[in-house]
């Protein structure tokens, strides 16, 4: 960690980004270390201008990430052109209130095993569970009953059966 | 080539293009028509990394589209750039193209290939005039797209697949009208 340590912005389509701060800070409570920017009302030049002032601004000694929503998308876009030209130490994709929750938790950690941690339980969180009533007569593959029986190979990640 | 879309869309490869357009139209590859990011490996390298993983990104200079969407039958094929697969006629429903303004739409139309169909899906021109809340255009823009109507594109306004298409009509109409309405 360098300086006054770690930075997020978070940015996104729409009202997402505002959003997700939103509902971390309802967690974590006030985080002055995570900000955001929507894309709404900008131009590509103006979201990339107002990403690169908001870096500059506050990111000056500090580890900067930055938190697209959409990997490919126009806001993911502008922080890889803001990464080009700033000191950010990483720009991550898929962002949802897990990640940010686990950004702050996490922000302790060294710059390696932060990132890795911080993709591991983000990752990790992402799952289903499915219910009889919903499926049918499906079974799926892999699917975890609710009493523990275990996944099976090929089941989606975080899957669980929940027998009703 | 085999194309599904024309588009121009000032964001290029983003959101709309990757998630909206190419799930609906599987095209075989996102060819994107612009001299500056042809000659830009890093610009290259950044929206083909936009792109889905199953569809190449391809970036051609204004002359290499021209050349290679032009009907001709000799097998030669223009020089493409980026990690696309060339610019041969390709399977599945064809190709997106995109052009950051319609500025480049005439540009191929005065290289030998003139859209037949153009897709207005996203300009945000800073000081623009609102046509739709996704064209905000410079009279630049209107001139051009004038142009190519008179030229014979048929053009659209339409930003995602599911949104409302406004034709040739309304859209001219509309740029008049956002004209009209300029202090």
């Amino acid at each position: 960690m360098t300086g006054r340590g770690k930075l997020a912005v978070v940015v996104a389509h729409g009202e997402l980004a505002h959003g997700l701060v939103t509902a971390m800070e309802s967690v974590l409570g006030p985080q002055p270390n995570v900000r955001w920017l929507s894309n709404t009302g900008k131009t590509p030049a103006a979201l990339l201008a107002g990403l690169e002032e908001l870096v500059r601004a506050e990111g000056a000694g500090r580890d900067v990430y930055l938190l697209s929503d959409l990997k490919g998308g126009s806001c993911a876009l502008a922080c890889l052109r803001t990464a080009r030209t700033s000191g950010v130490r990483a720009v991550l994709h898929g962002a949802n209130l897990t990640l940010l929750l686990e950004f702050v938790m996490l922000q302790h950690l060294p710059a390696g095993p932060f990132l890795d941690a911080l993709l591991e339980k983000t990752r990790a969180s992402v799952g289903a569970t499915e219910l009889d009533g919903g499926a049918g007569e499906r079974e799926p593959a892999g699917a975890e009953s609710a009493d523990g029986a275990g996944a099976t190979a090929g089941a989606p990640e975080g899957a669980r059966r929940i027998s009703s | 080539m085999k194309v599904a879309l024309f588009r121009v869309d000032d964001r290029l490869i983003h959101g709309q293009v990757v998630i909206g357009w190419s799930r609906r139209l599987l095209p075989s590859r996102i060819v994107v028509v612009d001299d500056r990011i042809a000659a830009d490996p890093w610009e290259r390298d950044l929206l083909a990394s936009a792109a889905p993983p199953e569809t190449p990104a391809e970036f051609l200079t204004v002359g290499e589209a021209a050349r290679a969407m032009r009907p001709d039958p000799s097998p030669a094929r223009a020089g493409t750039r980026g990690d696309g697969a060339g610019a041969s006629g390709g399977g599945g429903a064809g190709a997106v193209v995109l052009f950051d303004t319609p500025a480049v739409a005439l540009q191929l139309a005065d290289a030998g290939f003139t859209v037949p169909e153009l897709n207005v899906g996203g300009l945000h021109r800073e000081g623009g005039r609102e046509v739709t809340p996704y064209l905000f255009v410079l009279p630049a823009d209107e001139a051009a797209l004038r142009e190519l109507a008179r030229r014979g594109t048929r053009l659209y306004a339409q930003d995602v697949p599911d949104g409302r298409r406004v034709e040739a009509a309304a859209l001219l109409g509309a740029l008049a009208a956002a004209g009209r309405s300029e202090p």
